[in-house]
Formats: C-alpha cells, sequence, structure tokens
C-alpha cells in the first residue's frame, strides 16, 4: 500500500507493508533518530516522534495510519552546527551524557515549550513521562527547561547551570558544553547501529531453554537449508579456547571457565548456536529449524542452593592453574565428571572449589573481633539480603564486526577497547595487530559495557565467514544473557559501647555469580574494600564465599558490590545505634575515618594479591555529614497531616575508590597540528560521562588555548595508546591524568622549540592565551601555528608529539553522605521519596554540571533497585519479567519531589587539577538512607531489597 | 485505500478487497460473519479475540488485516470444527468450565494450541497456557480441570 506524509517539512511517498511500524518506514527515510531500545514494547521512548502535533511511540504506529500526517523526529530540530536553544540547553544543563534518549528528549521539550511556553514543573514532568532516562537523571531536565526560556526571553542564561570550582582555573572545574554533546543531541551518527555496512550479514544466537544441562547433539542440517544462510556456529565447530568475557586487566582476578559455545548449557539463555545469515529473518528462521538433544540436569539458582551438601555442580570439570597451582591437584581432578562440562583454568588462585559451587572465597581482618564483641555493650547481628538487578542501559549489546585488508574491524560499545582487542584475539587467534577495535560512542554502560559480552562472537564470526556481520541483543537477551548485579546475601555482625564508639565488625558476604566467574572475586571483595574502611575500628573481619548458581550471569555494574556491602553495614550501625540508644548521628561523627588515618584493613583486600595499606587521603566526608543533616533537618520529626502516612529520614555513609592503583594504567598522546591545533588521542573510553571533555579541558588548561582548538580522538586501538578501560571509577583520575602528563610534556616540547626558533633561553619562555609563547627577556610572542609550522617545514624538528603514561600507587578516594526522607503509607505499605539529598566529595569535579548529572542518574539507579528492580525467575531459572514494563525502572514520576546534588569542595593531592571519581559512588546510598528512613518513619527493619509495600505490611504484621 | 487480501481461512481460501489497515477482528466478525470471536480489551490483553495466525495464538484485535495477505487463519469456528476441537468443547461444557461464556472461545483457541504442542501438559503448564486469557467468572479451576479431562480424553489424537 501507499503511504503519503510529510516528514520534517518534506513530502514523502512510500510503499508499504501493512504490518509495518511508523519506525521502520522513519528508518528507510534516513532519520536514524528514531531508535527502537525496547523490542517495540512502548516503554523506553526512544522512537518518539510527533504525528500532527502529538507525541507516540513510533514503533507503536502502523506505517499506513499516518497516511496524510505531519510527521516530525528529532533529527529534524538541527543539525550538530546550528543547535536550538532547546538542545544547547540541554547540553549546558549536563543532562546529554550516554544520550542514546536526549534526541527524543529534546523533541519533547520542543514540542512542551511550543505549545506552553511557561510550563510548570508538573507540566515538564508529564511531558517527559514517557522517556527512560538511566544516565542523567531526570533532574536536570527541569534546568535545561529553565535555561532554554531564559535565553529565549533574553538572550543568555540567568541561572549558572552548576557551581564553579577553583578561581585560579581557566576551564577545568566550569561548566563548559560536552565536546561531543551538539552531536548526540542532534541525533546523528553516533552509536554501533550507525555504523553498519549496507548489506551486512545479521547474527542471531538459539539460547537455552534449560538452567543446566548437556548437549548430546546439535542437527543444523535443516536451518542450513534455509535461503541466505550463512553459517551456523556451535560448540562443534568453534575454537576449544577457554576465556572468560570480564573485562579486567590481564592475568585476570576471574577464572577462564567459558569457551564460544560449551557442551554444557548453565543458565536459561545460555549460547547454544550463532546463525550468521543474510537478513535477520533468514536468521531466525534457521534458528528456529536447529533441533538440539539436551540431558537436562538438576539445577540451583540461590547461594543456599548451592551450598547445601550434595548440590548439583554447576562447573565439574578440569581444574588448571596458570600459576599457584596446589600440590594435590592431580587428585581434585580425578573427581572430574563428564569432559562436556569443560575447564575452568585459574590465572591465579582464587581460593576457589568448583566441588563446593565456590568460584572464589577470601577471609581477613584485622585486631581481635572475639574479643571486641565480648567487651561490648551492645552486639547486633543482622543478615541483608539483595536482589539481581540489570542495568538496562537503552542501547543494548551490540557489535558490528568486519574483515578489512586482512584485518578484523570490530565497531563496539564498549568501556574496555583494549580489552575486547586482546579478548577477539584470544578467540580468534588473531595478533593484536591485526584486530582493530573502534569504540563509538555508547548508549549507556554502568559496568554491562564492561564485559566482552558479544564481541567475542560477532569478532569470531566475521573472521571465519570473512563477511560484514552486525549482532544487538533483544532486550529479554538483556537480561537473560548479559551480566547484572551479583545478588547478595551480607551478613553483619556489629558491636558497640554506650558511648558510640564502634569496637567490632564482622562482614560476611555470600554472593551469587550466576554460571561463569566474571568478576567472581572482585565484585564481592569490593563490598568490603570499599566500605570497612569508613570506620576508625581496630576490630574488623570479613570472610567472603563467591558461589556459582544457574541464574543468569552476574557481572560488573556501577558500585561494583559497595551498594551491597553499604546497606549492610550502615543498616546494622543505624540498627547497633538504636541497640546502644545512640544517637545515629553522633555516633557516625565519632567512628568515621578521617585524612590521614592509616588503612590497616585495606591489607588483605587487593585484587587478588596483597592490598596497600594507605592512609585516608583527601576527605570531605564529615563535611558531608554535618552539611546534610543541617539541610534535612536531622532530628526533626516530621508529621503528615494524614495520618496513614508516617515520615521518616536516614542517611548513609559513602565512599569508592578512582581506579586501581597499580593495576590500571592509562596513556595518551597529544599532537600539535600544523596550524597550532591540538589532537589527543587518549586510550580513555568515554562512556557518555564527559570523559573525552575532561581529557580536552586537562588539555586546554595545561597549554592555554581555547577547548575548541582541541580535539580527542578515544576508544580507537589503532590510533590511541593503551589504556585499560573505563571502570573501577578510573576514567578521570586515570585517563585524565594521562591526558595531563601528555598536555604537560607537550608543553614543554612547545617552549623548548619555542627557545630554540626564537634563539633565545627555554627559561625565558612562558604560554600565554589563546596559544603562543611569549619570551620574559624580549616580549616577543611565537603563536603555536607559526611554531608549529616552522617544525614542520623542510627544516624543521618535526611535529611536537608527546605521549603521556599514568600508574600510580596513589589511592584517591571519593567520599560522601547521601539522605533520604521517606513517607510510608501504614495502610497499604506504599513508600515515597520525598527528599533525596546526595552529597558527596569528587575532589575537584571538572565538568560540574555533568558531575551533577551523573549522582543524579546514579541515585535513580540505586532508588530503582532499593525500591523497585529485581530479576524474577521461575522454578526453572527462566526469567520471568525480562522486559522493561515488568521490570520496572524508575522513570520520571518516581523521582524525589526534592531532589539535590552537592558537590563537597575538597582538593585531591593525585587527582588531575585535584580531582577523583564521581559517578560509582552515588549508587551506594539510597538503600541505607531508606531503609533507615523507613524504619524511622515506622519501625520497620526491611532488611532485603527491593523494599516494597508487601514487605512494609508484612513488617507491620499486616499481612 | 484498498487492497485486495487473499489467505485462507478455516481451510478455505478467500478473497476480499478492503483498507488492510482494519483490524483482523473486525474483518473476520463484520465481513465474514465469524462471531464467535469475542472483542474484549480491544488492546491484546484478554485474550477474547484469539485466533491462529499460521499455527499460532495472536490476539486478533491487534493485527491488521493487511498482515494477513497469504497467510492462514483459524477461528473458534473452524477449531471447533476438528476433532480435538470438539474433544475441548465438550470437556468444557462437562467439567462445568463456563459460566457468562464470553470468555471461552479464547479459551478454547489456547487449549487446543496447548495440547496440540504438548499432549500430557502438568497443570502449571496448563496455567501458562492460558495465561493470556482472562476469565472474570470461573476463577479458572474448572477451566484448568476441564482442559486435564481434555487431555485425557484426547489422548490419542494428540499425540498424533
Amino acid at each position: 500500500m501507499r503511504v503519503n506524509c510529510i516528514i520534517n517539512g518534506k513530502n514523502r511517498s512510500f510503499d508499504v507493508d501493512a504490518s509495518m511500524r511508523l519506525r521502520e518506514l522513519l528508518e528507510l527515510n534516513g532519520n536514524i533518530a528514531v531508535r527502537d531500545s525496547d523490542d517495540n514494547e512502548g516503554f523506553c521512548g526512544s522512537d518518539t516522534v510527533l504525528v500532527d502535533g502529538v507525541p507516540v511511540y513510533a514503533n507503536l504506529v502502523l506505517a499506513g495510519e499516518v497516511e496524510g500526517c505531519e510527521i516530525r523526529t528529532p533529527d529534524g530540530l538541527a543539525d550538530s552546527r546550528h543547535l536550538t536553544v532547546i538542545q544547547q540547553a540541554m547540553i549546558d544543563a549536563g543532562v546529554v551524557q550516554s544520550a542514546y534518549n536526549a534526541p527524543a528528549a529534546a523533541l519533547l521539550l520542543t514540542w512542551l515549550l511550543e505549545n506552553n511556553p511557561n510550563p510548570s514543573k508538573e507540566e515538564i514532568k508529564d511531558a517527559l513521562s514517557g522517556i527512560f532516562i538511566r544516565d542523567a537523571g531526570y533532574e536536570h531536565y527541569y534546568l535545561a527547561v529553565k535555561l532554554a526560556r531564559e535565553k529565549m526571553e533574553s538572550g543568555e542564561y540567568r541561572t549558572a547551570p552548576a557551581p564553579s570550582f577553583r578561581e585560579n582555573l581557566k576551564i577545568v572545574g566550569k561548566p563548559a558544553s560536552k565536546i561531543d554533546g551538539p552531536q548526540l543531541v542532534a541525533g546523528e551518527k553516533a552509536f554501533v547501529e550507525d555504523f553498519v555496512d549496507p548489506h551486512s550479514c545479521y547474527m542471531v544466537v538459539l539460547r537455552s531453554p534449560h538452567a543446566s544441562a548437556y548437549i548430546n547433539s546439535i542437527d543444523t542440517s535443516e536451518a542450513e537449508k534455509v535461503e541466505g544462510v550463512v553459517k551456523i556456529l556451535t560448540a562443534y565447530n568453534t575454537p576449544d579456547t577457554h576465556y572468560m568475557q570480564a573485562g579486567q586487566g590481564n592475568p585476570e582476578p576471574s577464572p577462564h571457565d567459558r569457551r564460544l559455545f560449551n557442551l554444557k548449557v548453565r543458565h536459561v539463555g545460555d549460547r547454544v548456536a550463532a546463525v550468521i545469515a543474510e537478513t535477520k529473518e533468514a536468521a531466525e528462521q534457521a534458528r528456529d529449524l536447529i533441533k538440539v538433544s539436551y540431558e537436562v540436569l538438576p539445577a540451583v539458582f540461590t547461594v543456599e542452593e548451592a551450598m547445601a551438601e550434595g548440590a548439583p555442580l554447576v562447573h565439574n570439570g578440569i581444574v588448571e592453574y596458570r600459576s599457584g597451582a596446589p600440590a594435590d591437584l592431580d587428585e581434585y581432578n580425578s573427581k572430574a565428571g563428564d569432559p562436556r562440562e569443560g575447564k575452568v583454568i585459574y590465572q591465579f588462585p582464587l581460593h576457589a572449589d568448583i566441588h563446593k559451587n565456590i568460584a572464589a572465597s577470601n577471609k581477613g581482618g584485622i585486631g581481635d573481633i572475639d574479643k571486641a564483641f565480648r567487651e561490648a555493650d551492645a552486639v547486633v547481628e543482622h543478615t541483608y539480603q539483595t536482589s539481581q538487578i540489570q542495568h538496562t542501559p537503552l542501547e543494548p549489546h551490540v557489535c558490528f564486526a568486519k574483515m578489512e585488508a586482512g584485518r578484523l574491524v570490530v565497531v563496539a560499545s564498549t568501556q574496555v577497547p583494549y580489552h575486547v582487542r586482546r579478548i577477539v584475539g584470544w578467540v580468534t587467534g588473531l595478533p593484536e595487530n591485526k584486530i582493530h577495535v573502534i569504540k563509538t560512542r555508547v548508549g549507556g554502560g554502568y559496568g554491562s559495557k564492561q564485559d566482552i559480552l558479544v564481541e567475542d562472537l560477532v569478532g569470531y564470526a566475521s573472521y571465519v565467514t570473512g563477511k560484514p556481520i552486525y549482532y544487538r541483543n533483544t532486550r529479554e537477551e538483556e537480561f537473560i544473557a548479559n551480566s547484572t548485579r551479583h545478588p547478595m546475601r551480607v551478613h553483619v555482625k556489629m558491636s558497640g559501647k554506650k558511648d558510640g564508639t564502634i569496637t567490632g565488625i564482622f562482614m560476611e558476604v555470600c554472593a551469587n555469580t550466576g554460571p561463569y566467574g566474571n568478576h567472581c572475586l572482585t565484585v564481592p571483595m569490593n563490598s568490603c574494600s570499599k566500605t570497612l574502611p569508613l570506620f576508625k575500628c581496630d576490630n574488623m573481619y570479613y570472610d567472603l564465599k563467591v558461589y556459582y548458581t544457574n541464574t543468569p550471569p552476574a557481572g560488573a555494574y556501577q558500585g561494583y558490590g559497595t551498594p551491597k556491602g553499604t546497606y549492610g553495614l550502615m543498616m546494622a550501625m543505624a540498627e547497633l545505634s538504636e541497640a546502644l540508644g545512640c544517637d545515629y548521628k553522633e555516633m557516625v561523627l565519632k567512628n568515621h575515618v578521617e585524612e590521614g588515618y592509616m588503612l590497616e584493613i585495606l591489607k588483605g583486600l587487593g585484587e587478588g594479591r596483597e592490598g596497600n595499606v594507605v592512609p585516608v587521603g583527601s576527605c570531605g566526608l564529615r563535611e558531608a555529614v554535618l552539611k546534610g543533616c543541617d539541610m534535612i533537618q536531622w532530628g526533626k520529626k516530621e508529621v503528615s497531616d494524614d495520618p496513614d502516612w508516617k515520615i521518616g529520614k536516614g542517611f548513609a555513609m559513602i565512599m569508592q575508590g578512582s581506579g586501581l592503583p597499580g593495576l590500571d594504567h592509562s596513556e595518551a598522546i597529544a599532537k600539535l597540528e600544523t596550524d597550532g591545533t591540538v589532537i589527543l588521542n587518549s586510550g580513555g573510553a568515554d562512556l557518555g560521562t564527559g570523559l573525552d571533555t575532561i581529557s580536552a579541558k586537562i588539555c586546554s588548561e595545561v597549554l592555554c588555548m581555547p577547548l575548541e582548538k582541541i580535539t580527542v580522538v578515544s576508544g580507537d586501538t589503532d590510533s590511541c595508546a593503551f589504556d585499560t578501560g573505563a571502570y573501577a571509577s578510573s576514567g578521570t583520575f586515570f585517563s585524565g591524568n594521562a591526558s595531563l602528563e601528555a598536555a604537560k610534556l607537550l608543553k614543554s616540547m612547545i617552549l623548548k622549540e619555542a627557545a630554540f626558533q626564537l634563539g633565545e633561553k627555554e627559561e625565558d619562555m612562558f604560554l600565554v592565551e589563546p596559544g603562543a609563547v611569549k619570551s620574559k627577556a624580549t616580549g616577543k610572542v611565537l603563536t603555536y601555528a607559526e611554531l608549529s609550522h616552522t617544525a614542520c617545514s623542510g627544516t624543521g624538528h618535526g611535529q611536537m608529539i608527546a605521549h603521556g603514561n599514568f600508574v600510580t600507587a596513589a589511592s584517591s578516594v571519593p567520599y560522601g553522605a547521601h539522605f533520604a526522607q521517606v513517607a510510608v503509607n501504614v495502610r497499604t505499605g506504599e513508600i515515597k521519596v520525598q527528599k533525596f539529598y546526595a552529597l558527596q566529595d569528587a575532589g575537584t569535579p571538572i565538568n560540574p554540571e555533568i558531575a551533577l548529572c551523573q549522582m543524579y542518574g546514579a541515585v535513580m539507579k540505586s532508588i530503582g533497585h532499593s525500591l523497585y528492580e529485581d530479576m524474577k525467575l521461575d522454578k526453572n531459572g527462566k526469567c520471568i519479567n525480562a522486559n522493561m514494563t515488568d521490570y520496572g525502572v524508575p522513570m520520571i514520576t518516581e523521582a524525589p519531589e526534592d531532589f539535590k546534588s552537592v558537590l563537597i569542595d575538597v582538593n585531591d593531592d593525585y587527582g588531575p587539577f585535584g580531582a577523583k571519581s564521581i559517578s560509582e559512588i552515588a549508587c551506594n546510598g539510597a538503600a541505607p538512607a531508606i531503609g533507615m528512613a523507613i524504619h524511622d518513619a515506622c519501625g520497620v527493619w526491611l532488611r532485603d531489597w527491593p523494599m516494597t509495600p508487601e514487605k512494609i505490611l508484612k513488617g507491620l504484621g499486616k499481612i | 485505500m484498498e487492497a485486495k487480501l487473499t489467505f485462507k481461512l478455516n481451510g478455505k481460501t478467500v478473497s476480499i478487497k478492503t483498507d488492510p489497515l482494519r483490524r483482523l477482528l473486525d474483518v473476520l466478525r463484520d465481513d465474514f460473519k465469524l462471531t464467535g470471536v469475542k472483542e474484549g480489551c480491544s488492546e491484546g490483553e484478554c485474550g477474547a479475540c484469539s485466533v491462529l495466525f499460521n499455527g499460532k495464538i495472536v490476539t486478533s484485535c491487534i493485527i491488521p488485516i493487511g498482515a494477513a495477505d497469504g497467510q492462514e487463519i483459524m477461528t473458534i469456528e473452524g477449531v471447533s470444527a476438528t476433532e480435538g476441537g470438539k474433544i475441548i468443547v465438550d470437556a468444557f461444557a462437562d467439567g462445568g468450565a463456563v459460566q457468562c461464556g464470553f470468555c471461552i472461545p479464547g479459551m478454547v483457541i489456547a487449549a487446543y494450541y496447548l495440547l496440540s504442542n504438548n499432549p500430557d501438559p502438568t497443570e502449571d503448564e496448563i496455567r501458562l497456557g492460558i495465561s493470556g486469557n482472562i476469565c472474570r467468572c470461573t476463577g479458572y479451576d474448572l477451566i484448568v480441570e476441564s482442559i486435564k479431562l481434555a487431555a485425557k480424553r484426547g489422548e490419542k489424537i494428540w499425540k498424533k
């Protein structure tokens, strides 16, 4: 059928199929910013367009329905060189981060202000109520509207988008437009899906319907007959290489316990086969024709089931060690089961025992914990349980790979381009010089894209077939075959004296890593190493065990174990304060660490090796606590007019790290181009967090030149230098410091070359704005353009290229405190977060407006896991809420009514210009703060998240 | 806008000239007078308008008729004329599964699909099998029992 419509003001005519969706039609028309992030579910709003002036989800409208209609799409607003006031205001407010939904949000705000130039907060909320934002939170969208309205009215902003820091610096610590903002907000080519070559093949994966089973046989004969099928990969025709998918430093503290395809499937959704075909339809048709014979095995889903005597074993094959093998390994291996189990290979011992489903363990501590408990005035002992959470990045895991001139090119949405290259190299057998990983913009990562979950398979498939291949997880696959937050059982025993001194802390952590051991040691370890050092306590002990189970896999998720540890420890501390009859705030002030305190507890908490005992460095913890208490009026009891609603308050101390000292490694290359501009090749992986902008600002500050004269090229393994990647909150601290090293070195090269060219002494040279060298002795000025031109002319010294390499043993820890005021309805159990104040010490916030939005976004994620999110498995291990609607992430309507992020001003000795990390730490506070506030409101301690109305009513004895 | 559409309906090839964006449900009820297909919620939730589309259950209220071109549709009228369908209908009547009856055509379609693919379902599997169908009268138990009865009575047919 023929459809005639107007798209962004142009008449268009299409032949469409009756069941074609409007989004597909718009894709044909080149409107790439109308994206799909929920498989046509109508939840996320990435597919928002205006049809005859009304916002609709283009996936839920049939193309045939728009006959005669006028359609506006996000990319029709403006191009990146001519942004609208609203688009620019969004960038300036800091909400354009990973930005998969930023173009759609820009369209909605445009629609709102066109129809209602002076909208109320409620009207803005209503306009954005159908769009899901996971990265930047929703709070600064109100600011974006305010900024846009100011500029429309008076031609300039009257409100500062964020506070400024460091008067002595020109651009670092000041709000400035994110350098990749225009491209992202305008909806131009940015993500992997935008760089897929025409006529590429499509790959789909056949996944296990069983939580645990051996594969007896796979019959692909019927599937191969489908026209267009290129290749079907299974365990029978792929390499026997064991590896793991966690993007961690090599050698990894995770076991190599999987192959591309295994002959034992270990969770519902595990890979069984991959079909590569000329079209998606052919690939799906062929997948349905693959016949698999399974020998179904009993499975375990919880740590309790996994640790039970005689429990089914998730891994029961041969164990090998690359180093540190125990003497009795042969005897251990004599108990190995079916050869289809495969192997588990440790790079070094993780204190694992696969015959007991233990993937890793660790224990240690300081002082005499038993004595502390014996001599205490009160001891509390409780268990805190957390659920399995999915990151739900708007852009699912996606990869495009092709062979080009004998090399494998992998276009990836990743936090770890160099780990992708290494692991794809292991799987294909290609050396690193034959693999080119190109990181595009990342449409949301949050830790899930630290793992090489699809690139291994797509890269291998492209290498063996020689074909360009595109693959994209469905939303269901994001839940069942991806990575998730480890469910944990955190048992805490804590003792104290009547004066509020904490005398002993014991933490027993049982974590569920799922079927494979990605991050199995380090995530649970973080739940101790990023919590116990909050306390000045001489007797602390931890004991952690990590279990294999047959749930969907777990992995890295923003916060990396710390949210669970913080939930347990801070809740236990609040319970102890109640038992001791002490004021919780006074207890916090009495026991928290301060600058210079020696952290002996870290000795045993390295990443699989001895940890660094270091003193506490820059620390804004006390200020955060005191300021937050003032803001929320700690100690003042709030009373609702409605007797059903009870109001309470709570807060939690939080900390994280800034990368891994001694393990993380970042490099950057700064080049002075012939016209005096700079190209900075950063190994760092900006995943929407503004890391490229940080690198550019650092370079701009050091070289006294404007931001627009610096271009950052990052995440490209061919042109950049090595970087371990964006994880462990390392981006600003490590990659930023590498850019600082490169910029400083380039500065010294510029000074030296200027002295040579002017025939003067180097010590007389200094840099002046906007990019020139001046002589103190003669007053002569040489612009970078003149300098570089001469250096690169026929007789010069050549281009000035500086290589920065950053490694450190220093540990810069961000601290903070998160406060919640919660209302609980004691009749219905309903919970409302009325106020949330996040106060954090990030050192010098290099991009303050983006930093604030990272805090809002992280808090929203953690309100999500505290109150709503929970992957539910049925008795066979199938996730029954593997879609956005049933899983239930927080939307703008779930945001706290009074929501503030505050940056505590502390300078750090080691961070670039004093900066520390900002975003992961912000996931740690909500659960304990809300949990305490619930208790303060209605007297119920909720010791398992999500804290739901049902659990409130059970706690109140009403059901 | 009209298109000529040809498809198989309850085993017979039929043709119709109509707007391809009309709902399959409306075409079945209004043009082919197959009024056993019921309209409940109009949003694909309640299952009353279920039909088999190339052998799979779909809710006909959210399918444009254009999508049926060249495909195969079975409605309750077609299903209840089959040997298996008759057994299910009788089992529903004998088992007391029917009260107001509005959801029953959809329930029969769901039961037919279930037993055709899983001749000996567990109770959980039966409940999962009718999880897309809302019944407001019975509380489901007697429907589940009736499907068990149909599984038993039609043992030989389902296992074919």
